[in-house]
């Protein structure tokens, strides 16, 4: 599988956020988005998942527009915000069984990828008593319902202890080797070590960016 | 529908606080209703302070107030005070006297020549029973005056008798009669009865039940909806990307909160009526609804207060502004229209405003079913304001999503 974005731009009111955002993957890939507070890595992440409207641009999915097909979108990416997109009032169950239906669920839970999450662990507590480590692996594991080929991260793991990266890293490099292509936007260099390629976003444009381990010339670059 | 039920589920798991919420709330209606009661009781023990104003300078009038005065007194007594009809509507309003008739300029001359100019009379909606009383004992004066002046009638007859007047008396005793009747007959139209305030024919018991539902209505929703204040919007946004629009996300989340209440209230609805019929709290002549005045009356009341708590707290961003602002804008606006203060003690400024204001169609819904009136207006706009807090609702939703969720 490959995808490739066109020309995404946007615009909120005056402002011009995207003006021309351009890149493409391919499956087992990780592309990670870079770029100072409020450049529009998010409003970018928010268009591919169809919640927001472009203004201009395509999002090809094997030659296929997923910006106007959204019958395909939903199918083909999985979304997990920045935020907790979950119900504090319920348990992790009751909120995996929202997305997957309980044939899946159970089969997921017995040593597939919502295992591998180590959701077990705590798949009867609620949302409102979770550590925010528990809470970013419930929303990946919504989101990996009916298992999309491209997943869109935004900042996975920010605040989160070492401990729970770890464990989060270590499922989506498992993602990207059975094919799951991962676009990340990030500020953390450990999430960037995931990346194959990285883009910053700079006035609204994609700009290719070899990420050497060097955080000074990192910052030099998105400022 | 599997997002409506684990709404539903969520909502679901504050019903002990609900419940607690509306049995301390409840207690509340029932001490008002009991001493609403008592008063009414009271009221009917003690004396009718009547208004008489007018045209009242015949000394026929005085020996009528006398008569009035008189009336079996072990049941009650009507107390007519002479006053100017302004000081009369204050007083009306104010509870100081119950009612007040107006006696039309040249009443008793017409009267003397067997024509009718009506008597207008006023009452508040609380003292309708008493109009009832009144109106009744006032009959039962003018009958005995009549039944003892046909007497006369026929004493006269019997006088042309006495006199060797045999031949003309069946005549002229079939003319007394004839004339007797049409006097008779025209007195029927003697009194109109005018009601004061919007909301004419409630009894004060009816109107406190009424509105004060209403009222307990949009407070005990707010533990069912206040989780909705300040929630992580991301949720939505997940929920865009997976196909869920925003109408279809509010349409689901608000059909949960009225489940839940439609619950909420039918179970506490069982309570006053159990206690009711335990210690005849509401009294004999209490609130009796019918299944229509629930389907067409309550159930879009019930409508109306879940779409109105679902915008009030999607609007606000966190838990304490919005309990707080939900709390004064249902409360001023129940004031308003009428809820928890009769209306007809208002101004006529505030009144006309009662009729714009979704809890005042609310109460006037709820109203027409206890005055066997047509509900459709009233239940049109309940349907309207609802519609409204609805798109509303998924206006605010639509434009938290247009910015990515945030």
């Amino acid at each position: 599988m490959v995808i490739d974005i066109e020309n995404i731009s946007k615009k909120y009111g005056k402002r011009q956020v995207l003006t021309d955002v351009t890149f493409s993957a391919k499956s087992g890939e990780c592309i990670g988005i870079i770029g100072a507070n409020g450049c529009g890595k998010s409003t970018l992440l928010s268009i591919l998942a169809g919640v927001q409207r472009a203004d201009g641009g395509k999002f090809l999915c094997d030659g296929k527009d997923l910006l106007t097909r959204d019958d395909l979108r939903n199918r083909a990416v999985g979304y997990v915000p920045q935020g907790t997109p979950l119900l504090d009032e319920l348990n992790a169950y009751d909120n995996l069984f929202l997305w997957y239906d309980k044939a899946t669920l159970e089969k997921e839970l017995a040593g597939g990828m919502l295992d591998t999450l180590g959701i077990n662990e705590f798949l009867k507590v609620r949302v409102s008593r979770m550590s925010g480590g528990m809470k970013k692996r419930l929303s990946i594991g919504c989101a990996l319902a009916h298992y999309p080929p491209v997943l869109l991260l935004d900042e996975p793991m920010s605040a989160l202890d070492i401990a729970c990266k770890q464990k989060i890293k270590d499922y989506l490099k498992e993602y990207k080797t059975k094919g799951g292509i991962l676009i990340l936007v990030t500020h953390d260099t450990l999430e960037l070590e995931l990346c194959d390629r990285c883009y910053i976003i700079k006035d609204g444009k994609t700009v290719p960016f070899k990420f050497s381990g060097d955080t000074e010339e990192l910052v030099r670059e998105i400022s | 529908m599997k997002y409506y039920k684990l709404h539903l589920k969520k909502t679901f798991r504050v019903l002990p606080v609900l419940l607690t919420v509306a049995a301390v709330l409840l207690s509340v209606l029932l001490v008002i209703f009991v001493k609403t009661r008592d008063m009414s009781r009271e009221e009917n023990e003690n004396r009718f302070t009547i208004g008489v104003v007018g045209d009242t300078g015949g000394s026929f009038f005085q020996f009528g107030f006398e008569m009035i005065k008189s009336v079996d007194p072990s049941r009650f007594t009507i107390e007519p005070i002479l006053m100017d009809e302004e000081t009369a509507k204050k007083k009306l309003l104010t509870s100081e006297i119950k009612a007040y008739f107006v006696i039309p300029k040249g009443f008793m001359r017409a009267a003397n020549y067997g024509e009718i100019i009506p008597i207008r009379y006023y009452s508040t909606p609380s003292a309708v029973d008493v109009s009832t009383i009144i109106k009744d004992e006032i009959t039962k004066i003018v009958e005995t005056v009549l039944r003892e002046s046909q007497k006369g009638v026929f004493g006269l007859g019997y006088l042309l008798d006495d006199y060797g007047y045999e031949d003309i008396s069946e005549e002229q005793m079939d003319a007394f009669n004839i004339e007797y009747i049409d006097l008779i007959v025209s007195r029927n139209d003697m009194v109109k009865t005018e009601t004061a305030g919007i909301t004419s024919g409630l009894g004060l018991f009816e109107y406190l039940a009424v509105g004060i539902s209403v009222y307990l209505i949009l407070i005990m929703i707010i533990p069912l909806v206040c989780s909705n204040a300040g929630r992580d919007r991301s949720f939505f946004a997940v929920m865009k990307s997976k196909g869920v629009s925003a109408f279809r996300q509010v349409f689901a989340e608000n059909a949960a909160l009225f489940t839940a209440l439609i619950f909420a209230v039918f179970v506490l609805a069982g309570l006053p009526v159990a206690a009711s019929a335990l210690f005849d709290i509401a009294g004999s002549g209490g609130l009796k609804i019918s299944a229509a005045a629930i389907v067409f009356g309550v159930i879009p009341v019930l409508i109306l207060a879940s779409s109105f708590a679902y915008f009030m707290f999607e609007l606000f961003g966190n838990i304490i502004s919005a309990v707080t602002g939900y709390f004064f804008i249902t409360t001023g606006m129940c004031y308003i229209s009428g809820c928890i203060y009769p209306l007809y003690a208002m101004p006529s400024a505030l009144r006309k405003i009662a009729y714009f204001t979704p809890t005042g169609e609310a109460r006037m819904l709820i109203s027409s079913f206890l005055l066997e009136e047509s509900p459709t207006v009233p239940f049109l706009a309940v349907m309207l304001f609802s519609a409204l807090f609805f798109a509303l609702s998924v206006f605010v939703r639509n434009r938290c999503l247009k910015r990515g969720g945030a």
